[in-house]
């Protein structure tokens, strides 16, 4: 899985806790969580949960710690799905 | 430094079924925390674990001023003590040795905290407000404008307005300048929640 395809997947685990909808239609490595998407943070847990679902990978705390943005989730993904190798 | 941070939950939006599996609640508890629960019955599982989500929160607001690099982390901040009586519920966190104290209050529509590293809440003013829309943007709108308002009655000569710092945390500007005066503020669904460290 390349970061692109990673993104597109990545879109439908955010939409239901996506507050703003218009800023999914732009959604980039760039987009922030909180301040761009407005999740509230009491759903950053959901979100960690339905990605470790969506991957069949396990985000630790020390990871879950370092995700802001789509990019940062995105490497994490990455590093998860490499370590199953 | 003194500060505040606060923290509103609103009980319709929580997935109580979600909430009380370990998979989730692990994510925001310590084992050593889950040793207060049979203590603080008849509160049911899952507004436990958002009471102490909600604490974690506020206190993680409150610390920021202080250390704004810190990123919140949930596990990493762990409740000592809770103590309840009728519906409010005080505790102490513990962050590298630094003392927090935190209120809260669980009713049957939301669960709010209040946290500070000062030696009590008397001196705090706040409020909790119900709003007819709950889009982010008219959350934003609606817990500014009842936080400047509130203010105005302490500054009723000057200009006051609300920024954010590059850390994140909200700065009150009085006549074009930043002040120290601790505020903060949140939402979530038709609920907004601000508190002020009283400057008179």
């Amino acid at each position: 899985m390349d970061r692109q395809e990673i993104l597109d997947e990545l879109k439908k685990v955010l939409t239901p806790y996506t507050a703003n909808k218009e800023a999914l239609n732009s959604l980039n490595e760039q987009t922030d969580l909180i301040k761009d998407l407005k999740i509230n943070s009491a759903n950053l847990v959901d979100i960690f949960i339905d990605a470790e679902a969506k991957y069949d990978i396990e985000i630790d705390m020390d990871s879950a710690e370092k995700i802001h943005d789509v990019g940062s989730c995105i490497d994490v993904i990455m590093e998860k799905l490499g370590q199953q190798k | 430094m003194i500060s505040i941070g606060n923290d509103i939950i609103a009980l319709d939006l929580i997935d109580a079924g979600r909430t009380i599996q370990p998979v989730f609640y692990s994510r925001i508890l310590d084992p050593s925390e889950t040793g207060f629960f049979p203590g603080l019955s008849p509160l049911p599982f899952e507004r436990y674990v958002w009471l102490l989500w909600s604490i974690k929160e506020s206190v993680y607001k409150c610390i920021r001023r202080v250390q704004p690099e810190l990123r919140f982390s949930p596990r990493k901040i762990i409740v000592k003590q809770i103590d309840w009586s009728s519906d409010t519920y005080r505790s102490l966190v513990y962050i590298n040795s630094i003392p927090f104290y935190a209120q809260s209050r669980v009713n049957e529509k939301f669960i709010s905290t209040l946290a500070t590293n000062g030696t009590g809440f008397g001196n705090i003013c706040w409020d909790i407000q119900q709003i007819g829309q709950t889009d982010p943007e008219s959350q934003s709108q609606q817990v500014r404008r009842a936080l400047l308002e509130r203010l105005r009655s302490f500054f009723p000569n000057d200009r006051l307005q609300i920024e954010r710092a590059d850390a994140g945390y909200p700065v009150l500007v009085k006549n074009s300048s930043p002040t120290n005066l601790p505020i903060s503020f949140s939402h979530h669904h038709n609920l907004v929640f601000y508190s002020f460290i009283s400057p008179s």
